[in-house]
């Protein structure tokens, strides 16, 4: 048996019009990302010929791949309905981490392993804390970042360190292969996977439904409180490692790298979940977000625009990124509210109620 | 007054463990106990505790405000953009509260009207207000006509005897619980924040006390930076910037003290943390010490919060029922 | 026969409350068993017991030959017990076989294996052909209609290789009359196929259809099972059995002295929850709306009071028409709603009982239009906390802190503080004990010797007990209009069950 009455016949034209212009309008806002950054290549190159070549786009591509590092696991805690305030602040700590050790004569290799195992710590705490004992993710992470922010500094006094000698790491982040950068080949793969499991495991599914309704995955035994623990150790580590690489690459560790990371992390999330998965942030959007970001600094700051201009775009770029992303998809939080009930109480059951506010 | 035992309970165990600290730090350091330095803790604590004071209404209408800072920073710059052009100094306060006014209502409008959600617009409101600072001298300090113009009183000068920053500390938070305490305005947050069906269903108008909330915290952020900038004698885009954590501190230790968000449940939190940053400070503790045991502090407090508190720390971002609709017929 | 579920002397207690006492049941397989049985009769807190989201004080279950222990809704299902709620969890942006399929997209339900879409189309495609479906399950779950949607959530439910025993919990609340016949087709064929459907309803009419026998639930207990075919289609046997003796709760007298019309309704429609409804209240009279679930007597309520805006019809207060946009409209004209949940709808529990008395008209205890005369907001209100007997009478108190009942008292306590004209009470009792009730119901009696009162409630003889005058809903349609005096209870509830919308009063 079928389930369709027999609609009239205008009826039907009226709805394949409807369809086509919302799916012409999807197709745009899903390609927009693409669209917009062809669209900036090309005036950018207009503007400054310079931006076009060949060593340009490998350092834009290079310095987009250490962002894009970091930005990995604050794109999965993000679509899950949680938040991260403290990726950038991790991987300031794991940079420190790693210079200190190192420069304390152990191998550059065993330096960068204790880094991100203290990224990996982090991301422990913030998840048994979020995950496992349920308090809201902005404060636990507002005050893990503040926390590894002020040990980063601690550890330099103050100021940057500078590596004696970054070895193995040091030629890892800052090495190329056939005139690619290695970090970027790496960055390439690494999404790729990172895609492969957002897409094609059913973790990955469970991540984006986390978001949507995470009481019917609690009912039909999901364990939802470990998938939130595991985002955040993931995202401890990716922001770790990248910090590594980072210190590689500047051949130092900075404490105070933090500021600009955190808006363009977000920033690159929120665009990036324009596109493809529309309203969900997602691996390959987060990916493009960076890309355009860094060809956007890249570019400005070639053509010599001020430094306000580069500022407002980028929070333009966000905000409009959320809007779409809040309006044209499927974001179904405000504000991070979550209903994590235990067993129901039954109508009028106040006694259960009641023990939620006595002391 | 029986409603006051249950709050004379945890009010005894702050002073109990404040003294501690207080001891402590004046054992390790007589320049502590100094009635200048007294004096200090009071004052550094005026645009940290202000700001605190305009996050507390947004807490309590369980919202969040993460870009406050960044419009703080573009309120003292406007200030400073005015003083520079010659205003005089009332005018130039003046724009510089009034851009964090109405900064605050665009966030308000989005999150209360539209339903966007409240940390991410904010913070991305925040970020063009921030890029918006860079306009008036393309990111460099402005200084100029601060000596002449009188600003820098608003730092050194004194009333009664007393800094005026701190006698704009007092006043402010004096206005600010008087507000949330004593008039059915107060009245309306607290209900807004705690149960928004319930309020709607009162006749309250929770989404002018949404709008307000934000304005009232950008707009207080905003006289907290150019506070700072008085201080500092110059207006930089970096003021106000790092008036995140300890506002957040303030206002959750506050809450984890008393129960609920409140202006006074806010001063002490301030005094708190001001307290420690300054006797880190004498003790010639790098200043970056600081953020971490503030951190820390605010961990603890979560921790150790017994799991009925641990509730009411979740129900300041889950407000108690949020959904339209949903009778039981 | 094959027995797929037996339960026996099954007990669960709430706090002081006996929500089941001592209930036997018994589901054979390939039938269709209706419960029945009137809010708070237990027939919900027994099938949350059987699904897994409640647990069972006593008592034991045996679900095919074998006993066994529900501890959680995943436990349920493995013993082969699957459950459709009455509004179901799913996810609206998901498409219709990721829903079907949630948390096991892979064997096992484990997290790190393929997801693989393609295969799970397949399977939700053959699974409906086996139960006869043919659904659209590609298409994502915001895009379906209400018996769609319905469909998902029972193929989610049949989804379980091992499933014995099928609950569906007011599956027709939201679905149209041809929609349901596509329901019971598929429910026709899951008979067929040896799965025993637990069927709870409120709509006798498809009790008759669909079911094979029933048991009507009373006061946590069942009082009666029979095969359907031997009942009276006209619904009177049932509503006896439903409503048992009168308790012989004590109603206060009714003394009516009706003035003045305060509040009508002209044909007032809200979208598909109800339509053309007509009633006026005068002062000094109760007016008793009774509905059950799914007659749209929540929506009525929200209407009256500002929170939804009718889509037809319109509101007349004191003769005036009027919009209500909000409900501090409906406050200024006088009318105030004392909700259906008290807790999520009339309370601010953390503050004291003094804040949330005077919350809905805090100008009247207020100077220069914001300055609170708090001395004044603290002796009206522990007048008022007098008046309407809270106990404890401590008004510092947080409101939370009160029982149910004492609970109800202050959110009519907040009521009278407003001064209204016209007093809406919806649901009043539940989750109140018998002490409270007597009190709220003496209150309602002497608000309604100065005021408009209406009694909106599923309590068939509350709403009978309180009123001057009665109406009935049925599927958003009012089939009773009567003075109470003219009517017996028992009609009422037909009225509220089966819908005869021909029974109106001269």
């Amino acid at each position: 048996m079928t389930m369709t009455n027999e609609p009239s016949r205008t009826r039907i034209l009226l709805h394949f019009l409807r369809q086509g212009v919302s799916g012409a309008l999807h197709a745009a806002m899903r390609g927009s990302l693409v669209v917009l950054l062809v669209l900036m290549c090309i005036v950018l190159g207009v503007m400054e010929p310079a931006f076009v070549s060949l060593a340009n786009a490998v350092d834009v591509w290079r310095t987009a791949s250490v962002a894009a590092i970091m930005y990995v696991g604050v794109t999965w805690v993000i679509a899950s309905g949680e938040i991260d305030v403290c990726f950038m602040d991790v991987a300031a700590l794991a940079g420190m981490v790693f210079a200190v050790v190192a420069n304390a004569h152990f191998s550059p290799l065993f330096a960068a392993t204790l880094a991100i195992v203290v990224g990996l710590g982090i991301g422990l705490c913030n998840g048994v804390m979020v995950g496992l004992l349920g308090f809201p993710s902005l404060i636990v992470t507002i005050a893990s970042g503040t926390f590894a922010h002020s040990v980063a500094t601690i550890l330099g006094h103050g100021q940057p360190l500078y590596l004696d000698s970054s070895g193995v790491v040091g030629s890892f982040a800052n090495g190329a292969v056939a005139g690619m950068p290695l970090i970027g080949i790496v960055a390439v793969l690494f999404y790729a996977l990172s895609w492969f499991v957002q897409e094609r495991l059913v973790i990955g599914h469970h991540v984006y439904v986390l978001a949507q309704n995470s009481m019917a995955l609690r009912q039909v035994g999901v364990r939802t409180q470990w998938i939130r623990f595991g985002l955040f150790v993931v995202s401890g580590v990716m922001s770790a490692a990248a910090g590594v690489v980072l210190a590689g690459t500047l051949n130092s560790g900075n404490p105070m790298i933090g500021g600009s990371f955190f808006l363009d992390g977000l920033t690159a999330v929120f665009l990036g979940a324009t596109v493809i998965r529309l309203g969900q942030p997602n691996i390959i959007g987060t990916g493009l977000g960076v890309i355009i970001l860094a060809v956007l600094v890249n570019g400005l700051a070639l053509v010599g625009a001020p430094n306000f201009a580069r500022e407002i775009v980028k929070g333009v770029l966000l905000l409009l990124g959320v809007i779409v992303a809040v309006k044209g998809g499927a974001l179904r939080w405000t504000g991070f509210q979550r209903l994590r009930a235990g067993e129901p109480a039954p109508a009028g059951d106040d006694q259960a109620k009641l023990r939620r506010f006595t002391a | 007054m029986k409603s006051l035992s249950p709050r004379l309970v945890p009010l005894t165990i702050f002073v109990a463990i404040y003294a501690i600290i207080f001891v402590v730090f004046a054992s390790m350091s007589s320049a502590f106990i100094r009635p200048t330095n007294i004096v200090e803790i009071l004052r550094g604590m005026s645009a940290n505790g202000i700001a605190a004071l305009g996050l507390t209404f947004v807490i309590i209408t369980r919202q969040s405000d993460m870009g406050f800072p960044w419009v703080a920073s573009l309120g003292a710059m406007t200030m400073g953009h005015f003083i520079a052009s010659g205003y005089d100094v009332p005018v130039a306060i003046f724009m510089g509260v009034l851009v964090g006014l109405a900064w605050g209502a665009v966030n308000g409008i989005a999150i209360g009207l539209f339903k966007l959600p409240d940390m991410i617009t904010t913070i991305a409101t925040g970020s063009i207000a921030f890029a918006l600072g860079y306009l008036y001298s393309n990111g460099d300090s402005i200084y100029d006509n601060f000596m002449t113009s009188g600003i820098l009183r608003l730092n050194d000068a004194r009333f009664l005897g007393v800094r005026l920053p701190i006698v704009l500390l007092a006043a402010f938070f004096l206005v600010g619980w008087f507000i949330l305490d004593r008039t059915r305005f107060g009245r309306a947050f607290y209900a807004t924040g705690e149960n928004r069906r319930s309020a709607r269903l009162s006749g309250i108008p929770v989404q002018i006390y949404v709008i307000v909330a934000f304005c009232l915290c950008s707009a207080f952020a905003s006289f907290g930076a150019i506070l700072s900038s008085a201080s500092a004698g110059m207006a930089d885009v970096r003021t106000g910037i790092n008036f995140l954590m300890p506002a957040y501190v303030s206002v959750f230790l506050g809450n984890a003290m008393f129960g609920r968000p409140s202006a006074g449940a806010t001063l002490l939190g301030a005094l708190f943390t001001e307290t420690m940053i300054d006797g880190f400070t004498v003790l010639n503790v790098p200043f970056y010490y600081g953020d971490a045991i503030e951190s820390v502090v605010l961990v603890l407090a979560l921790l150790s919060s017994k799991p009925e508190l641990r509730d009411a720390f979740r129900g300041l971002f889950i407000p108690a029922r949020s959904m339209v609709g949903g009778g039981r017929l | 026969m094959e027995i797929a579920l037996s339960a026996r002397g099954i007990c669960k207690r709430f706090a002081a409350i006996d929500a089941l006492r001592d209930v036997d049941f018994d589901l054979r397989a390939g039938e269709v068993h209706a419960l029945l049985g009137v809010n708070g009769a237990g027939k919900s807190v027994f099938v949350k017991i059987l699904s897994g989201l409640l647990r069972k004080d006593a008592g034991q279950i045996v679900v095919a030959g074998a006993e066994i222990e529900i501890g959680d809704p995943h436990q349920a299902e493995l013993s082969g017990i699957a459950s459709v709620q009455q509004r179901p969890e799913l996810v609206d942006d998901l498409l219709g076989y990721e829903n079907i399929y949630l948390g096991h997209e892979a064997p096992g339900g484990a997290e790190f294996q393929s997801f693989d879409r393609g295969a799970l189309e397949r399977r939700a495609l053959s699974l409906s052909e086996r139960v006869g479906l043919k659904v659209d399950v590609a298409r994502p779950l915001r895009a379906m209609t209400a018996i769609e949607r319905e469909l998902i959530a029972i193929l989610q439910a049949l989804s379980s290789e091992t499933i014995r025993v099928l609950i569906l919990d007011e599956p027709t609340s939201v679905l149209t009359e041809a929609e349901k016949g596509v329901l019971f087709s598929l429910i026709r064929n899951v008979k067929a196929k040896g799965v025993g459907v637990i069927y709870i309803t409120h709509r006798l009419d498809e009790v008759f259809e669909i079911a094979d026998r029933f048991t009507v639930f009373r006061g946590g207990r069942v009082v009666a099972t029979d095969v359907v075919g031997r009942v009276n289609r006209s619904g009177e046997r049932i509503a006896e059995l439903m409503l048992g003796a009168s308790l012989g709760e004590v109603y206060p007298a009714k003394v009516t002295r009706p003035g003045d019309v305060l509040l009508s309704a002209e044909s007032i429609s809200y979208g598909g929850a109800f339509t053309d409804v007509s009633f006026a209240v005068r002062r000094g009279e109760v007016l008793g709306i009774f509905g059950l679930l799914g007659s749209g007597l929540d929506e009525l309520s929200k209407v009256m009071y500002g929170d939804l805006s009718p889509s037809d019809g319109r509101l007349l207060v004191k003769g005036d028409a009027v919009r209500l946009r909000n409900p501090k409209a409906a406050l200024r004209r006088g009318i105030f709603m004392v909700p259906g949940d008290r807790w999520a709808e009339g309370l601010t529990p953390t503050q004291d009982v003094a804040f949330n008395i005077t919350l809905a008209n805090l100008s009247r205890v207020s100077l220069f239009g914001g300055l609170l005369r708090r001395r004044l907001a603290r002796k009206t209100s522990a007048k008022l906390a007098a008046l309407v007997d809270l106990q404890p009478p401590d008004t510092w108190r947080a409101a939370a802190t009160f029982s149910g009942g004492n609970q109800q008292k202050v959110v009519i306590a907040k009521g009278l503080f407003t001064e209204a004209e016209i007093y809406i009470f919806v649901e009043p009792t539940v989750g109140v004990d018998i002490g409270a009730r007597a009190k709220i119901y003496a209150l309602i009696r002497e608000l309604a010797a100065t005021s408009a009162v209406v009694v909106m409630s599923s309590d068939c003889d509350e709403v009978f007990g309180l009123s001057d005058v009665i109406l009935a809903l049925h599927k958003g349609r009012l089939t009773l209009d009567a003075p109470t005096a003219q009517v017996s209870r028992e009609e009422v509830m037909v009225a509220g069950l089966v819908g005869q919308a021909g029974r109106q009063a001269l």
